[in-house]
């Protein structure tokens, strides 16, 4: 996915001057920066929610997971799933399969004939990652999937998102605003900047932590360099 | 020991009478109309003229013998037909107009100040100038739906402006059609506030139509049977309808809750 010379204001307010970005495929990038640089902005026009000038280069289909659930309420987890993607699915043989497979990968099959206002927010949530797995995209977006979200649930979620993007792989970028979600899922951090600042991550790092712990010298670099920039 | 068990006696007593659900539904609200009746017996008594104010029971008398009068069964089919197809009407012009100034700026500005007109202009207004424009039976169905139309838009456009932003933009980022779009997310966002405006401005309607058919003397309908039973001093004839109107718009909001808890199935 290539951005190239986005322009982008609000009023007199301008976000984007001849920004620039390019997204290597088949990557999960996480997308960092301080409060009102743009990641909004930039989620946006990556989804085509916003009116920008530029160009936008996709080669496929484009899959969003929100930070609020975004799940319709009169509908059941298999209803919200079927609402969002069904038209992507000729095959209706091949759509109940993908449903029963990914909604078993979050461990919410059993709940599948639930309302919106009987889950919990980490059973919304993992319905939301179900519904950007299933959806036959080339790119998922993450806006700040796991905020709000208390510890243990958050390594659970970013485990159910390491699971599906094994079995169906995007090109993943997440916008967040925890360093440790970027250590624990991305292959590239991007500090949003007037020019993007790019780090590249090794998540074997953070993922062994048995063997190399948040403490070692690669994570501390990030995490100073991420600091020093978000401080500037 | 004992305080413990008067203090469970207490609770469970509490519960009888603010968790049962007999005494919730059919007890208070009986007890409440129990109260405006003895009320009423008591002011009746009170004056002591019948063609003032008779008595509850002479009303109900009335009612009863109305219910045996073919008129009265096609005064009612008339004004309820009137109050239905003006509402109908109401709704399907709000339905729409609400959904073009929430999805088309321009239409909404335009819309605004005359949906502010509508919603400034006394009734009586209204109704004196459709009586001198209409004929008897149309000028009561306009103004009910004159009277609706700026209640119900106002009630669907705000319905439609609090559809869930995320909702709408997954819609649109997952390119969901657009049929799918109406069906399945914002017909069932509304309906809740649909069901409710429908419930408490339907009842506005049939008042409303009942004081238009009055003013314009509109032939075999519950207005003008008030007015003549008015005109003959027979009060309590007059209560009988007034009883047979309220009847008909509990019935009427009734029907609009039972099917808000079919359709709602959700909530």
């Amino acid at each position: 996915m290539k951005l190239k010379s986005i322009y982008k204001s609000y009023g007199d307010i301008s976000i984007f001057e001849d920004f620039s970005i390019e997204f290597e495929e088949g990557k999960t990038v996480a997308v960092m920066g301080a409060s009102g640089v743009g990641k909004s902005t930039l989620l946006n026009i990556i989804t085509g929610l916003t009116d920008f000038s530029g160009t936008v280069d996709t080669k496929g289909e484009i899959s969003v997971v929100f930070s609020e659930p975004a799940l319709l309420k009169n509908l059941t987890v298999e209803e919200n799933l079927r609402y969002a993607v069904a038209h992507a699915y000729p095959d209706k043989k091949q759509l109940a399969a993908g449903i029963e497979a990914v909604l078993n990968s979050v461990e919410l099959w059993d709940r599948r004939k639930a309302y919106p206002g009987e889950l919990s927010t980490g059973m919304a949530q993992r319905v939301q990652l179900a519904r950007g797995f299933l959806f036959p995209s080339d790119y998922l977006i993450m806006d700040e999937a796991f905020r709000g979200l208390d510890t243990a649930l958050k390594i659970r979620l970013r485990n159910y998102f390491l699971k599906l993007n094994a079995e169906k792989p995007k090109t993943v970028i997440m916008f967040t605003h925890e360093l440790d979600d970027a250590l624990f899922l991305a292959d590239r951090l991007v500090l949003l900047e007037s020019r993007p600042v790019e780090i590249a991550l090794d998540r074997r790092i953070a993922l062994n932590k048995e063997r190399r712990t948040y403490s070692s010298p690669e994570i501390n670099r990030i995490r100073e360099a991420y600091m020093r920039r978000a401080v500037k | 020991m004992t305080a413990s068990i008067m203090s469970d006696n207490r609770k469970s007593l509490k519960k009888l009478f603010t968790e049962n659900r007999i005494f919730g539904n059919v007890v208070y609200p009986v007890a409440g109309i129990g109260v405006v009746l003895l009320i009423w017996h008591l002011a009746a008594l009170f004056i002591g003229v019948e063609m003032v104010l008779p008595s509850p029971g002479r009303a109900f008398e009335e009612f009863f013998t109305l219910l045996t009068e073919e008129e009265f069964w096609v005064s009612i089919g008339n004004t309820l037909l009137r109050t239905l197809v003006a509402f109908a009407l109401a709704f399907a012009v709000a339905a729409l107009t609400s959904s073009l100034s929430v999805f088309v700026s321009p239409v909404g500005r335009a819309l605004s100040p005359i949906i502010t007109i509508l919603r400034s202009v006394p009734t009586m207004s209204i109704i004196l100038i459709a009586i001198i424009a209409f004929k008897p039976t149309e000028s009561p169905v306009l103004v009910t739906f004159l009277i609706s139309f700026p209640l119900l838009h106002a009630a669907f456009f705000h319905a439609l402006s609090e559809v869930d932003p995320y909702c709408v933009n997954m819609s649109k980022v997952f390119k969901v059609p657009v049929a799918k779009r109406i069906f399945g997310l914002y017909i069932p966002a509304i309906l809740p506030d649909v069901f409710s405006a429908t419930g408490s401005n339907i009842s506005l309607a049939l008042k409303v139509m009942i004081a238009s058919e009055v003013l314009a003397q509109t032939f075999e309908s519950v207005g003008v049977a008030m007015q003549i039973e008015r005109i003959y001093l027979n009060t309590a004839g007059l209560m009988g309808w007034t009883i047979a109107a309220i009847i008909l718009s509990f019935v009427l909001e009734f029907i609009v809750k039972i099917l808000s808890k079919l359709v709602l199935r959700w909530k």
